[in-house]
């Protein structure tokens, strides 16, 4: 198996293969079950439809609503996200690699890299256009727009506005955009799914609550790409739907996802997506991820009356955007709320924005909230500087310290 | 009464509005990354962000911090009590020009909160800044000549026009500027009759001269700057029409020679491409300044047409004082024999 997927010939024609999705699914049918089936279902599905070519397959950065492309009619496709997969896989140096051979500054941020290595080596399906928005990253849309013009595709960037009062000028962009575009929106049917799909993962964070742990923040942190993509699909409301029964099952049950818990972590930014052994050393400590920042609900549900209006908003309240304090206040809310002991931020190598605020929020909860906080340096995709000894002494001195903190009990 | 000083990060703001407002401009080019809040960036991060943060850590008066990238939103977290971000668009069209003309009515709002009523009046504002665009754009005229005659005297360096727009361009000290040409003029007009390749600096933001020093001193010419601490802030002219004066700034502003933040990439080339045949280029020198993700893809989009061209491009990293590095040194010696050379086989 692990040879096939190290067979470029094999995996290109396999992406464009109807049957392989086929195949993939009676695997997801029979392997899975539950929200993961959910999970792996859509993922199959989106993928395909972004490969056939049937719908427009819209490129887009992780940050622009996945409702505004479904009510296009097109299909999210997001390489961030491909980036984060072939990581999983073990394809990312391959990748980086090929990036870096072609000019790309190997301190730019690594997920970028990858996108462009599997865009390079012709793994990407091929866009119809690509929206990037202007928020919370510089790369992204930098990075998009290369690749427009590699493809020869429209490029559309949305410059989200960093203020609410300045909201009119972001809705006038996306009408622009859809004028530009052509196609009569579904903003209805779409919303209605999102807001479906909103009410169960409220239901989900509020069961998230609950103590022993129920739903590690591995596991979702490996689903993020639910988050990004699935709002305002079917498999949406199904997935979220799913996870809430799940959980309520396992809160019923009393079955913690490890015996024994004792400290609630908050996880900030994303995860490695390669092998690695931070979740194990937690587990090993018996600290787990109990949320993480990227599972707020950090938006209010779409108003059909009130469409371009609500994908506006949806963008400016994004957690990671607007001001320091915005951010602070809505982790120490979560800290509140899931009732944690300590937090680990994730400072990927590249990435302008999440690096740059890591030390400040650090420095605000750590320093004037007294609130234990460990900010980890390392990169999303690329393995080469996984340094396992050294990080592992750290997550355990940080586990050590909130135990000091809480008394040793 | 000594006016309230106020300081600057971007070539996009408006001088205009600032200097109508009653205030002294002062646009920070820090020369090297200072001791202090050192610690509150990480060290893998823009240089000119981190020298900009150092320079202005205790600094108590007003801010205006363009919105110019990850970077420098960074900076306004830490000083946005004191500072005003102003999102510049990083494309050009009707909606981002009225986007951008409201903001800087909400900052000519803002300088004027607290000043007296005479200079708040708006057909006075008005008056004021109709006259600071006049002054700005005498002040562009003379940079301009400044640089055309670095240009013609092959014994004055750009250095000279980093120093110029350094000190004398945003206190449109006229009088300097006209000094500094004159002292050019007066410069030997003996031709040296060795071959100096002749090349472009470009860069998101230049840092410092030292590179200029470093290029020229290695026997090439530099004869284009293409960054904002260079021709990238004085090369252009607002529109004299006073009847929508915001408007015109805004747009006079957006539509001025492109940084490698902005997003219009057929502009940009068209740009490059001018530079090229009007300079009568050889070569272009790219200096990334580390961790600046905005000229990376800037350079990765020029060295395409370069390479498809046959332009030669040389790209360099750095940090301040880059031009002092050996590292660097070797490159820009082994760049100008293969321009030589190159040079040499055309004729």
């Amino acid at each position: 198996m692990y040879k096939l997927f190290n067979n470029k010939t094999f995996i290109k024609k396999a992406l464009n293969i109807g049957l392989s999705y086929e195949i993939a699914k009676i695997i997801a049918h029979w392997k899975a079950e539950g929200f993961m089936k959910e999970a792996f279902l859509f993922n199959i599905e989106e993928t395909k439809k972004a490969y056939n070519n049937n719908k427009p397959t819209v490129w887009c950065s992780t940050f622009v609503p996945s409702e505004l492309i479904y009510s296009i009619g097109g299909v999210p496709f997001m390489p961030e996200v491909a980036a984060g997969f072939v990581s999983k896989i073990g394809m990312a140096a391959e990748t980086l690699h090929k990036a870096e051979s072609d000019w790309f500054n190997n301190d730019l941020c690594s997920i970028h890299r990858c996108g462009t290595g599997l865009m390079l080596e012709g793994y990407m399906p091929e866009p119809d256009y690509i929206i990037a928005s202007s928020h919370l990253c510089d790369g992204a849309k930098r990075y998009l727009q290369h690749i427009s013009q590699e493809y020869e595709v429209p490029f559309y960037l949305l410059e989200t506005s960093y203020y609410n009062n300045e909201i009119k000028y972001l809705i006038k962009q996306i009408k622009e955009l859809i004028d530009d575009i052509g196609i009569t929106p579904n903003f209805e049917k779409v919303f209605k799914r999102s807001n479906k799909a909103y009410n169960y993962h409220k239901k989900v964070n509020e069961l998230r609550k609950k103590d022993p742990v129920v739903f590690s923040g591995e596991r979702a942190l490996n689903l993020v790409t639910m988050e990004f993509m699935s709002f305002g699909s079917k498999k949406g409301i199904k997935f979220y739907k799913k996870l809430a029964n799940t959980l309520e099952k396992r809160i019923r049950n009393n079955e913690g996802i490890i015996d024994q818990q004792r400290y609630r972590l908050l996880w900030l930014h994303l995860k490695p997506y390669y092998s690695q052994e931070i979740f194990t050393t937690l587990r090993e400590k018996k600290a787990v991820i109990a949320f993480e920042e990227y599972y707020q609900l950090y938006w209010e549900k779409l108003n059909i009356d009130k469409p371009y209006y609500s994908l506006a908003k949806k963008m400016i309240n994004h957690f990671g955007w607007g001001e320091l304090k915005e951010q602070k206040n809505d982790i120490l809310e979560l800290i509140n709320n899931y009732n944690i002991d300590g937090v680990i931020g994730f400072s990927q190598w590249g990435c302008r924005q999440n690096n740059g605020r890591m030390g400040m929020l650090k420095k605000e909860l750590k320093d004037e909230n007294n609130i234990p906080f460990l900010n980890i340096h390392g990169d999303l995709v690329d393995s080469r500087n996984y340094q396992e000894g050294q990080l592992r002494t750290r997550l355990q001195a940080f586990v050590e310290l909130i135990d000091m903190k809480k008394g040793g009990k | 009464m000594s006016k309230a000083t106020l300081k600057i990060n971007c070539s996009y703001i408006p001088s205009e509005i600032i200097t109508a407002a009653g205030y002294q401009l002062n646009r920070v080019w820090p020369n090297n990354i200072g001791s202090k809040g050192r610690d509150l960036l990480p060290t893998n991060y823009c240089p000119y962000s981190r020298a900009f943060l150092s320079e202005i850590i205790d600094e108590k008066d007003k801010l205006i911090l363009a919105n110019s990238c990850d970077a420098m939103r960074r900076v306004y977290d830490i000083k946005n009590n004191i500072s005003y971000l102003l999102q510049v668009p990083r494309k050009i069209n009707k909606t981002n020009i009225n986007f951008y003309k409201e903001k800087l009515i909400e900052i000519q709002n803002l300088l004027l909160k607290n000043k007296d009523k005479q200079l708040k009046n708006e057909i006075s504002q008005n008056k004021l800044l109709e006259k600071e665009v006049m002054e700005f754009n005498e002040t562009r005229e003379l940079m301009k000549k400044l640089r055309d005659e670095i240009l013609i005297n092959d014994k004055a360096s750009f250095s000279i026009l980093v120093n110029v727009l350094k000190n004398n361009y945003y206190k449109k000290d006229k009088e300097k500027i006209k000094k500094a040409i004159k002292k050019i003029k007066n410069y030997s007009k003996i031709k040296n009759n060795d071959y100096y390749p002749k090349v472009i600096i470009s860069s998101s933001c230049l840092l410092d001269k030292s590179l200029i020093k470093k290029v020229e001193k290695s026997g090439m010419e530099v004869v284009a700057l293409d960054s904002c601490l260079g021709e990238r802030t004085f090369d252009f002219e607002v529109d004299k029409n006073y009847d929508n004066i915001m408007e015109n700034l805004a747009s006079s502003y957006l539509n001025k020679k492109l940084c490698p933040r902005m997003m219009d990439l057929n502009k940009r080339l068209a740009e490059i491409k001018d530079l090229v045949f009007n300079r009568n280029a050889d070569g272009l020198i790219y200096f990334i300044p580390k961790f600046c993700d905005q000229s990376s893809y800037d350079f990765k989009f020029i060295k395409e047409w370069a390479q498809k061209n046959n332009f030669p491009i040389l790209k360099l990293e750095g940090e301040y004082n880059a031009g002092q590095k050996g590292q660097l040194t070797t490159r820009i010696e082994a760049f100008k024999e293969s321009l030589k050379i190159a040079v040499n086989n055309e004729v």
